[in-house]
């Protein structure tokens, strides 16, 4: 007991575990609700609830069947009385109306007279959403009747196809099991409801990111602090042996990570409950439609318990791998690099496998598919093992056990006989000899000397610097030329290389002459089908040709005209010369949404593992008496610290930024840059005359503004923190989570900004991160030259 | 005793084997193995991008209609999607038989290939060529390209495709947009080596384009347009055939020289189209299975059109119905309904028959079928696939033939 309370204590004493849960929680609960209450789709619905739930009392009150046809002659209704509506504004022919209103009347005179009635009431468009709603929900009632009613002659349907009916195939064990699985479900009653509530909170995801974090966080508290503190020497020495020490830190973790999980989603509920409310709680599950392929009988409070438990074990699960990760592996980096790895090849699994790929047992035996619980326990699926098919909740519970009888006693067994230090590596004789002999001692290193030796040599940022250059280099050698598909593509380029630049009197006269030819080219081809001096065969082969200049070049010259209409519009606009700009390249250049997501991301990704530990290196091998002692004050150290973690900005900056750059000049040539970005398409709203080159050089400052904030914030937690890997965990969470948000949002983007004139949000966005990286700069500097060593 | 009943089952035995052996449903009749050569189903000539939406495998057929997959089982012509989950609707992406806009399915050696287009935000992004299990439980990726094939097929283990690739630079001028390159790839479906290059049209370069792809036997058969390359004036029409042992190219011609092309199988011959006319009838050549040794076939009148499915030969008046000039000289072409007539292969006919006023805008012809033709079309319910049941030639006696349907959306 006073293992597991001292274990606990050192959890709650953890100052930036209480800060990051709080924080944490509370993005969680507020993204929630921003998040989305700020959909516009949800937002209308959320406004038409409580209309909604008036109706739906009355409709549940009367008999099924009866509410079911009302519904669907209301619908046809107000489908009538919004033609009608429509039409009488939009036609002026009063006689043509009336026909129409005549043919409503007499194909359905009951809806019609319906219709009438609305009309006099007051056509409103949100009651007739309303009903819409309603009648889907109403006779979902029957189509999950029919649907489970119905699987076991599907069933029989389906193995009657020689393609099914193999037995021992994974095809005809699976239809066979299907029916058998959904069986109990021939009782469940379906109720209509109000479901909006029900599905966002099930299926919100930042949760899920924000409590694998703090999973992280508990690890590293629990596993890995004591290690970088020289303390394991200290609490593996027991008379009782060490299995205590790690059952104990093992308890702990899983009860607060359990806790933290029901807390957290809980709060989710809530915010949920609140908003939108989550209707009756006793109706059964499959009620909801989105979970039709549900098979677990209960009802809706049934699930949402079941849910909150998944996750309870899924993080669980999820924090006795990483608890085995962090005593198995003594290097902080190393940690880092291989918990990031699989997390992210997780990810990568899970999202961009096909479901029918060879490789789907990959998808589906996945952390993040147990970590989305509407997919696993509301979606029935099989998976083929030796062409039988085993459920995925099944496999689910095979990997909890594995978890409980393999990885939690392999984390007790190798906490226990881990030796408590490093030893030496296979080949650290030999390197030390080589270093000896290529570089001589020769008295005191410059202060800036030695902290580049700790950053890049010791902290083996040399290494990821090497691999950024890897990256660099296949940037700059990738092919990015385009692939034209079609004449028209061709065609569009070849005027566009001529026409490209700001729009001269010869440009004009030039695209007056191509019209022209247009023109006489089409003239000549009404007159050739309408000719009957020449033979059907001449008329085909004269027509072919012209088409075919007209499907190629003329298209092209098509795109150009809308192009020059455009531009023309938006250089009066602006005061300025129209310019052509190759819109194919711009875009490339310009609106290439994952380029810029992935750049900036590996950015952020490398900034965490490269400047987590410029300020904690001195902590972790107890040397941090030793510099903070210093003749002439701390100051000159921090500043060189800065600088040195400013030389890896710039050198990682460069690698990831400017072989695409330069890849691109090389393919595409300079003349697009000194066009304004007002005349790319998509681009039309711009009210600036921006050059392209100018808003790239403002999206890099963005860019950079915002990395070098991260940069700031990282330095200042690895000061504060004095340690690695909890620097990176936290910084992670805060730069990346915001990523991933970003990830699944293809319209937050920088070039986004300039398509909708909000190049202030830009100049905002460069500013603050000056004051926020100013801010967090001043308070490490004040933090180290202030501290007791 | 024993030894005299032995000997009886024995030969027994082998007649029904050799029974077995003639019959034309049989994978391989000594020429064409429907299981394993180009499975091209021909379609109505009067839709320009007509489609190979129908293939045919050793148990019955596979047909794409609505972006679904469905299996029509061969002994009772009854259609499924080819999914093998009960509790699933098919009607999104979730579906084992979803596969999206696709235009073409071959199957091939128990697989289904297909094309589809990879992309991200509506921008094209190259091709990649699919093949999926016989149950549809299983989709993998042969390969990508980047570039958007004009035409494709599996023959022999083997994907073939034509590519185009434009040649452009700050030099090319309003002339020069139609010059490009033309290049056929062979790639093994087992990816078991790399790319090949099989064919470069090294004599065309303006308006150049491979057309019409197709392959019998160890030649690989196309159609090759274009202005001469260096001397654009010079238009090259040519009909050719490679042969994929030794990769020598001949062009497909008629004893005359004109250009035959379009070859289609009939029981051991290819039948070529040619532009040749004779007592103002369109001549058909038939030649060898190896594309030697042309003859004269069959001729037919300006607005009819042929079809073989390896038994039989099909004169089809599509064309007809949309021409404003009729020859008439023959009932079937001045018809203003749908209207074929059904030949052997010693041109003895068979039966004809109408599809009356509700036909279908294309119907695939599978090369090696017997059994059945296919229609997959489009009506104001939706997609359709019906077909015909070809055991009723003899009776039809250009009567309106009646449908089966074997799918029809909703």
């Amino acid at each position: 007991m006073r293992l597991l309370s001292s274990e606990f204590r050192k959890l709650f004493s953890n100052r930036l575990f209480i800060i990051c849960f709080a924080l944490f929680f509370i993005v969680n609960a507020v993204g929630f609700y921003f998040l989305t209450s700020s959909n516009e789709m949800y937002k209308y619905e959320l406004s038409l609830s409580n209309s909604y739930n008036e109706k739906l009392a009355e409709y549940l009150k009367m008999d099924k069947n009866r509410a079911i046809s009302k519904l669907s002659n209301l619908k046809e209704a107000y489908q009538i009385a919004s033609n009608i509506q429509s039409e009488s504004s939009e036609i002026a022919d009063t006689s043509y109306v009336n026909a129409i209103i005549e043919q409503y009347r007499t194909e359905n005179p009951k809806a019609y007279e319906m219709a009438e009635e609305i009309i006099e009431d007051g056509f409103n468009s949100d009651d007739m959403y309303v009903n819409e709603l309603l009648c889907k929900k109403f006779s979902y009632i029957d189509e999950y009747k029919k649907f489970i009613s119905e699987m076991q002659s599907r069933k029989d349907s389906q193995l009657k196809f020689s393609v099914f009916s193999r037995p021992n195939t994974f095809a005809y064990n699976n239809i066979e099991k299907t029916p058998q699985d959904f069986a109990h479900l021939n009782d469940v009653e379906i109720t209509p409801g109000y479901d909006l509530g029900i599905v966002l909170t099930t299926s919100f995801q930042l949760t899920d990111y924000l409590l694998l974090i703090l999973v992280l966080l508990v690890c590293v508290t629990l596993f890995s602090l004591e290690r970088d503190n020289g303390l394991t020497v200290l609490i593996k020495s027991t008379s009782k042996g060490r299995q205590h020490t790690a059952f104990s830190k093992l308890a702990v973790t899983l009860l607060i990570v359990a806790g933290m999980t029901l807390f957290f989603f809980m709060s989710i509920l809530s915010v949920g409950q609140l908003v939108f409310g989550l209707g009756d709680l006793n109706r059964s599950i499959q009620s909801v439609p989105e979970f039709m392929n549900c098979t677990i009988k209960c009802s809706v409070l049934g699930y949402l318990v079941i849910w909150l438990v998944q996750k309870m074990l899924t993080f669980c699960a999820i924090a006795l791998v990483s608890a085995l990760l962090f005593i198995l592996i003594k290097s902080t980096n190393l940690t880092y690099i291989v918990i990031a790895i699989l997390f992210s090849a997780e990810f990568c699994l899970y999202n961009f496998v096909a479901p029918t790929s060879p490789l789907n047992h990959l998808k589906y035996i996945n952390l993040f598919y147990y970590l989305n619980s509407n997919e696993l326990i509301g979606n029935y699926l099989n998976l083929d093992f030796f062409t039988k098919p085993v459920n995925t909740l099944s496999l689910y519970f095979v990997f909890l056990l594995l978890c409980i009888i393999v990885i939690l006693p392999l984390c007790v067994v190798f906490f226990s006989v881990q030796k408590q230090f490093s030893e030496k590596g296979l080949f650290s004789n030999l390197s030390e000899r080589i270093r000896r002999k290529v570089h001589i001692f020769s008295g005191s290193a410059s202060i800036f000397k030695g902290e580049c030796f700790k950053h890049y040599v010791s902290s083996k940022v040399l290494l990821v610097i090497a691999f950024v250059a890897v990256f660099g280099i296949f940037a700059l050698n990738d092919n990015i030329n385009i692939v034209y598909q079609n004449g028209e593509d061709v065609a569009y380029a070849t005027y566009l290389n001529r026409l490209e630049g700001e729009l001269t009197p010869d440009k004009e006269k030039f695209i007056d002459k191509e019209q022209k030819y247009f023109d006489e080219l089409n003239e000549e081809k009404i007159s050739i089908e309408s000719s009957t001096t020449i033979t059907e065969d001449e008329k085909t082969t004269q027509l072919t040709a012209i088409n075919n200049i007209l499907d190629t070049r003329g298209r092209g010259f098509e795109r150009v005209m809308l192009q020059y209409e455009t531009i023309k519009a938006t250089g009066e606009k602006l005061g300025i010369t129209p310019c052509f700009v190759n819109y194919t390249v711009g875009s490339r250049l310009m609106t290439d949404s994952h380029r810029e997501w992935i750049l900036f991301s590996l950015f952020i990704v490398i900034l965490v593992f490269a400047l987590s530990g410029v300020f904690a290196y001195e902590h972790k091998h107890r040397m941090s008496y030793l510099i903070c002692s210093a003749k002439n004050g701390k100051g000159k150290l921090v500043v060189t610290k800065f600088l040195v973690a400013l030389l890896t900005y710039s050198i990682v900056y460069t690698l990831i930024y400017l072989p695409y750059m330069i890849n691109f000049i090389a393919t595409f040539g300079t003349d697009i840059f000194s066009n304004p970005l007002a005349f790319l398409e998509n681009f039309q709203n711009l009210e600036s005359t921006i050059t392209i080159s100018q808003a790239i050089i403002l999206e890099a400052l963005v860019h950079i503004a915002l990395s070098m904030t991260a940069g700031a914030f990282i330095l200042f937690l690895s000061n504060i923190l004095k340690n690695k890997i909890t620097a990176m965990v936290v910084s992670t969470s805060v730069t990346l989570i915001p990523c991933m948000v970003v990830y699944f949002s293809n319209d937050l983007r920088i070039f986004s900004l300039f398509m909708e004139n909000r190049l202030w949000i830009m100049i905002l966005i460069i500013i603050m991160s000056i004051i926020l990286s100013t801010l967090f700069a001043l308070l490490t500097y004040r933090n180290f030259i202030g501290k007791q060593a | 005793m024993k030894k005299a009943l032995i000997s009886i089952i024995l030969i027994l035995t082998v007649t029904l084997i050799g029974c077995g052996c003639n019959d034309i449903n049989n994978e391989y009749d000594g020429h064409y193995n429907y299981i394993t050569d180009c499975q091209l189903a021909k379609a109505a000539l009067l839709q320009p991008f007509a489609k190979c939406n129908v293939t045919k495998c050793e148990t019955g057929y596979y047909a794409l209609a609505s972006k679904i997959l469905y299996y029509i089982e061969g002994s009772t012509m009854q259609a499924t999607p080819l999914c093998n989950k009960p509790n699933c609707m098919h009607n999104d992406e979730s579906c084992n038989a979803y596969v999206g806009v696709v235009d073409d399915i071959f199957y091939s050696d128990g697989y289904i290939y297909y094309m589809e287009s990879a992309g991200v935000d509506h921008e094209f992004e190259g091709s990649s060529f699919m093949k999926m299990s016989a149950d549809g439980s299983q989709k993998e990726e042969v390969l990508y390209t980047e570039y958007s094939p004009d035409d494709w097929i599996v023959h022999k283990g083997k994907l073939y495709y034509c590519v185009k690739k434009y040649l452009v630079d700050d030099n090319t001028g309003l002339d020069d947009i139609n010059y490009a390159d033309c290049y056929i790839y062979s790639y093994p479906t087992d990816k078991s080596s790399d790319v090949n290059e099989v064919y470069f049209a090294e004599e065309i370069e303006k308006n150049a384009q491979i057309s019409s792809l197709t392959a019998y036997g160890d030649n690989l058969y196309f159609h090759l347009y274009g202005m001469k390359r260096y001397n654009d004036k010079i238009e090259v029409v040519k009909s050719l055939k490679l042969n994929l042992s030794d990769s020598t190219v001949t062009e497909t011609v008629s004893p005359s020289g004109e250009q035959i092309s379009g070859p289609m199988y009939l029981d051991g011959m290819l039948i070529f189209s040619s532009g040749e006319e004779e007592d103002g009838k369109h001549l058909y050549y038939k030649t060898d299975f190896d594309g030697n040794n042309p003859e004269k076939f069959i001729s037919t009148y300006d607005g009819e059109n042929i079809i073989c499915d390896g038994k039989y030969l099909y004169v089809d008046n599509y064309i007809a119905l949309n021409l404003a000039n009729h020859i008439e000289n023959d009932d079937s072409v001045n018809k203003k309904e749908r209207y074929i007539k059904v030949y052997d292969s010693d041109l003895n006919k068979v039966d004809e028959f109408s599809l009356g006023s509700d036909s279908a805008k294309t119907w695939s012809i599978l090369p090696v079928d017997d059994k059945v033709f296919m229609f997959c079309g489009k009506n104001n319910d939706g997609e359709f696939i019906f077909y015909y049941d070809k055991s009723e030639f003899g009776s039809l006696n250009g009567t309106v033939w009646d449908k089966e349907f074997a799918y029809q959306s909703k």
